[in-house]
């Protein structure tokens, strides 16, 4: 059969879905593409066996079938000189031929039958799944403030998700490293979801964001069976998910504050970036400040050292620590407000940086514990 | 310029057997051996002064011991107990003086204002014999190395001075083992230039002691005239955290070495997290089967704590320096503290951190192949 | 190699069959057994029975999809892992490792060689085996199971593959068409109960033309028909070959005939073969026993220092001539 196509569009489609193949696997099947031919649509998936990605295209034809495509194929079309491009298929033997203007390919395809493709998209019903729609650009911001906080170390696996908690009308992202903690809360009215945990690996949700693409349009984010997944359009996005069980860390973040300073980001990211300049180590440690109604910080370091001082409201008692400059600007550099809230606890106790008037968000960081 | 200022050695004698004859007066005045079980490899820890009547002294075989003094009480060691003791003992010290050096658990410099040590060092043995019921030997100087002396002078359970003016008549006709730096294999040495008595040595050119002793000659030849720039170490904090583990058989496998190594690191590094420190300096200490000691160290550009980190470090250490097998000893030393962790949200959970190093202590002996069998096929592949 | 062909292991197969049917099957399994014994065969015939959803006991159903793309090598929930330059390192095992905490199916890894895992990939191993993700088991394959942590032994279910007798391989080597019935008898013979040994004996190509000389040069110094002169010779053409070993290990093998046969002999009548190998007649057991030995020293000795071969050949034959032909 024959394929023939706008080269750019097929590019973009094999680009996508490139990013699910696997860097190294010891098994073969999966290092290719799965092509997927119906009456009106091409389909490709690819699998590195975490994340699975799927993209479709439409197509007129009368044909169908499926095939694995050698990765190859993705570079040839990317660089194909042609703006359209037709693509044979023979079926008897899944040699394909790649032709337009003067260029010609022959590519050896083989037969799709091992593809691990229902082992990731299982038809089985599932008693907890969920699924709800949103808005694209909103759901990769949500992401964006949540995954920068899950580790990427490797001693703790369950610390390398984020975990999704859908309950009633609210889902609950939850990411941590062990020092710092993210949990970021959405609530639709139209929602009422059953009690579900879900550990996503923050791996996938990284490489989601890669792919996602720009601008608004509707998703539908949905579990079932083990996956997360995506749905947009003629995009299909699913991560496996940890096994792992999350810690419950509700109970590291205190109620009252013990003092509460009311900031500009902006000010205040230039200056902790001035002040990591001369942080140093694997704590990054800056000093900071706060009293009559000023917040001060400080590093004093083998190379030199360096203070600044910003105005603030503060309510509460004073208080001098120490915290990972990296962290703190984690935080700021990701959030857009023009000012933000930071609740100490005392000297031992974590930084919680809050938004105003709005309490769907959270960043706790604990101190370094320094005496000099 | 330095302070003038006294400096006592205080040795609190037979340490562990006194311990237990203060602690069981039926052992009193008998001969008493705290030590190993005579099976194995045991050796004498400490034996009171009426088994050393009999030849028995301190790293001597058990074995041999007791046919030394077949009438000696060998009494396992409590050292959680000597370790209280020595917490009282500290105590009282700290009545007299904030500058104590703990050189090890029954050994420690003070240091006092110049002209005070004796009477000092008088107060503090009445002190600890009333108190404590413990023989203790003192001796006092203006330099560690003649309180050292001193003290040895002073043995047992007395208080002796040395003064730098009593250097030639006290000092000079000792043998110069009673110098620091000068163990069996240097004074060989030396005793091959006839040098035997600490008056040879400070007699000696320093030109050609150098060509014997190296870089330490004038260190020594300093001693040897009673001169000791050393000072105290006072310990205000935590210096270093270390572990080390005597092999009960001379290891030859070197992978039984990496999976001690593991855990050494691994107990070195959950010390440092939980006191949250760091450490720039991580060091390991190696003996051989002849009791050569080394220690080599490695100095990071970031401090570390993790084990994973530790473990990397000690093994290329052990990798450079390891010499020749069969191995007795080895250890783990992290230095160069820092104190300033991040927290965490997960205070390391006792009872898990307890059940790692359980496991990990039980993989201490990563047990050596089976013997070779008659006939093993094993090798018979092609092209090996 | 499928259920079918693996033959032997009576009892293996029956306990493996019982504790997967009773859902008794740890989540760490340890197959231990001498190397050529068939641990691996068996470690991938228990791992494809594992994944498979309508195994019966330890064999599985060879059509479903599962058992299909196990068969291709396609099978995305297995984890095989082998030594690289012959060490089980971190970094191998690390690849796998965030793949074993998804969840989801059945996953199965199965690790060769687990002996020679370094400190630090037992270390990790030990961490996911201490709180294992559901639906993943471990088998570990180890000739010298001694050598592993005794903390990895601790959380392993052990099983032991027992050499097989000569007739089960020659049964296994005319079953699966490694060799005809002459040569299945002899290589049988020569495995020391071993089918690995055996299919790597009948893989190779040459393995005919070395085998006559292996027999030509036994016979030689059993029967002492060559002259110091010529033994001399002899040891300075195998110092240069790079075959060395494996002619040695034949020969080994060939007096291990002879001693079995020689053994058997004067007791009972197991031994199923008639015609000894080579003519070993005027042998005592002793001699042959010794013999052999002397062999795996000098294979020890070749293969683990800088010795000169020839002269470790030339004391090799001479003494070997000394203990048979006199």
């Amino acid at each position: 059969m024959q394929i023939s196509t706008v080269t750019g569009q097929l590019a973009t489609c094999l680009e996508t879905v490139e990013k699910a193949l696997p860097v190294r696997t010891t098994v073969p099947v999966i290092s290719n593409i799965l092509l997927q031919i119906d009456s009106n649509k091409l389909i490709f998936s690819a699998t590195n066996h975490e994340i699975f990605i799927t993209v479709s295209m439409d197509h007129e034809g009368s044909d169908s079938g499926s095939i694995l495509l050698p990765p190859k194929i993705v570079d040839i079309v990317r660089y194909f000189p042609t703006p359209s491009v037709s693509i044979d298929i023979n079926w008897e033997n899944y040699r394909l031929d790649i032709s337009g203007g003067s260029a010609r390919f022959h590519l050896y395809g083989s037969s799709s039958d091992d593809f691990p493709l229902n082992s990731v998209v299982s038809a089985s019903s599932d008693e907890t799944a969920e699924s709800f729609s949103f808005d694209l650009s909103s759901f990769k911001k949500i992401l964006k403030e949540v995954v920068f906080a899950a580790s990427t170390e490797e001693t703790r696996p369950a610390f390398n998700g984020v975990l999704f908690t859908f309950k009633d009308q609210t889902l609950t992202l939850t990411a941590s490293d062990t020092y710092r903690l993210v949990v970021s809360k959405i609530q639709d009215e139209s929602w009422s979801f059953k009690e579900v945990r879900c550990l996503v690996p923050a791996k996938a949700l990284r490489e989601f964001l890669r792919i996602a693409g720009e601008g608004h349009k509707g998703i539908t984010v949905g579990y079932q069976n083990s996956l997360l997944s995506v749905d947009f359009g003629n995009i299909y996005f699913a991560s496996r998910l940890l096994e792992e069980k999350y810690p419950d860390v509700s109970g590291v973040i205190p109620g009252d504050y013990k003092t509460r300073v009311v900031i500009e980001r902006k000010l205040l990211e230039d200056t902790i970036s001035r002040a990591a300049l001369l942080a140093e180590g694997k704590n990054q440690a800056v000093n900071i400040a706060v009293k009559d109604n000023s917040f001060e910080v400080r590093v004093s370091s083998q190379e030199g050292s360096m203070e600044e001082y910003l105005p603030v409201e503060q309510d509460g008692e004073s208080i001098e620590l120490f915290v990972n400059s990296r962290f703190v600007l984690d935080i700021l550099k990701i959030r857009d407000e023009e000012k933000i809230i930071i609740d100490f606890h005392g000297e031992g106790g974590p930084l919680i940086f809050r938004l105003m008037d709005d309490s769907s968000y959270l960043y706790l960081v604990l101190p370094i514990k320094k005496v000099n | 310029m330095k302070k003038e200022r006294d400096i006592l050695l205080c040795d609190l004698d037979a340490f562990f057997a006194s311990v237990e004859q203060h602690d069981r007066p039926e052992l009193r005045g008998k001969p008493v051996i705290v030590g190993g079980s005579p099976e194995g490899r045991g050796v004498v820890s400490t034996c009171s002064y009426e088994a050393r009547k009999f030849g028995v002294h301190s790293a001597m075989p058990m074995k041999k011991a007791l046919s030394l003094c077949p009438s000696a009480i060998v009494v396992r060691g409590r050292m959680s107990r000597y370790k209280e003791i020595a917490g009282q003992v500290r105590q009282i010290f700290e009545c007299f003086t904030p500058d104590i050096e703990v050189v090890s658990i029954d050994e420690a410099y003070l240091a006092f204002p110049a002209g005070e040590g004796l009477n000092a060092g008088q107060v503090i043995h009445d002190h600890i014999k009333k108190e404590l019921t413990l023989p203790i030997s003192v001796g006092v100087s203006t330099n560690k190395l003649l309180a050292k002396i001193a003290c040895e002078l002073a043995k047992p359970d007395r208080v002796k001075t040395l003064w730098k003016e009593s250097v030639n008549s006290k000092l000079w006709p000792l043998s110069i083992r009673v110098l620091p730096g000068i163990g069996p294999v240097t004074a060989e040495k030396l005793n091959r230039f006839g040098i035997k008595t600490v008056k040879d040595l400070a007699a000696y050119p320093l030109e050609s002691l150098s060509r014997v002793l190296g870089n330490n000659a004038s260190i020594i030849h300093g001693y040897a005239h009673g001169i000791d720039e050393r000072s105290l170490e006072f310990e205000r904090d935590v210096k270093s955290i270390s572990e080390e583990t005597t092999f009960s058989d001379d290891l030859y496998d070197i992978n039984t070495i990496y999976a001690i190594l593991l855990e050494l690191s691994a107990g070195v590094g959950y010390r440092l997290r939980f006191a949250n420190l760091t450490s720039r300096t991580i060091t390991i200490k190696l003996r051989f089967s002849d009791f050569k000691t080394i220690t080599r160290g490695k100095t990071l550009p970031e401090p570390v704590d993790s084990d994973s980190e530790i473990y990397k470090i000690t093994r290329a250490l052990f990798g450079k320096h390891r010499g020749k097998p069969p191995w007795r000893l080895i250890g783990v030393q992290a230095s160069g503290l820092e104190e300033g962790g991040q927290l965490s949200l997960l205070s390391p959970s006792e009872t898990e951190e307890k059940e790692k190093k359980l496991t990990e202590a039980r993989d201490k002996l990563h047990k050596k192949y089976g013997s070779e069998v008659i006939f093993q096929a094993r090798r018979l592949k092609k092209g090996k | 190699m499928s259920y079918d062909q693996l033959t032997g292991q009576n009892e293996l197969r029956r306990m493996l069959s019982a504790a997967l049917e009773n859902g008794k099957l740890s989540h760490a399994i340890l197959l231990s057994g001498p190397s050529g014994s068939g641990k691996t065969s068996w470690g991938k015939l228990l791992s494809q029975a594992i994944l498979c959803p309508d195994h019966k006991g330890i064999k599985p159903c060879m059509i479903c999809r599962s058992c299909r793309i196990f068969l291709s090598g396609n099978h995305p929930e297995f984890y095989y892992l082998e030594p690289e330059k012959r060490k089980l390192k971190t970094k191998q095992f690390r690849l796998i490792r965030e793949h074993l905490y998804l969840g989801g199916n059945t996953k199965v890894c199965l690790i060769d060689q687990a002996e020679t895992m370094t400190a630090e990939t037992s270390s990790s191993l030990l961490k996911i085996l201490e709180e294992p993700p559901k639906g993943l088991t471990f088998i570990l394959l180890a000739d010298q199971p001694g050598a592993l942590y005794d903390t990895i032994l601790s959380r392993c279910q052990r099983y032991a593959l027992q050499p097989m007798s000569s007739s089960e391989i020659y049964e296994l080597l005319v079953k699966n068409n490694k060799a005809d019935e002459d040569k299945a008898d002899l290589l049988a013979r020569l495995s020391s109960g071993l089918p690995g040994y055996a299919f790597d004996m009948a893989d190779d190509a040459d393995f005919d033309e070395r085998f006559r000389e292996a027999k030509t040069l036994a016979y030689n110094i059993a029967t002492g028909r060559d002259s110091a002169v010529q033994l001399l010779s002899w040891a300075a053409s195998l110092a240069e070959r790079d075959d060395l070993i494996y002619l040695l290990e034949l020969v080994a093998l060939i007096y291990r005939d002879g001693l079995m046969q020689s053994l058997c002999r004067r007791g009972d009548n197991i031994y199923r073969f008639e015609k000894p190998l080579v003519w070993t007649e005027t042998v005592s057991s002793a001699g042959l026993e010794e013999a052999i030995l002397l062999i795996n020293t000098t294979i020890y000795e070749v293969v683990a220092t800088n010795v000169n071969r020839r002269l470790l050949l030339e004391k090799m034959l001479i003494m070997l001539q000394r203990r048979l032909a006199l």
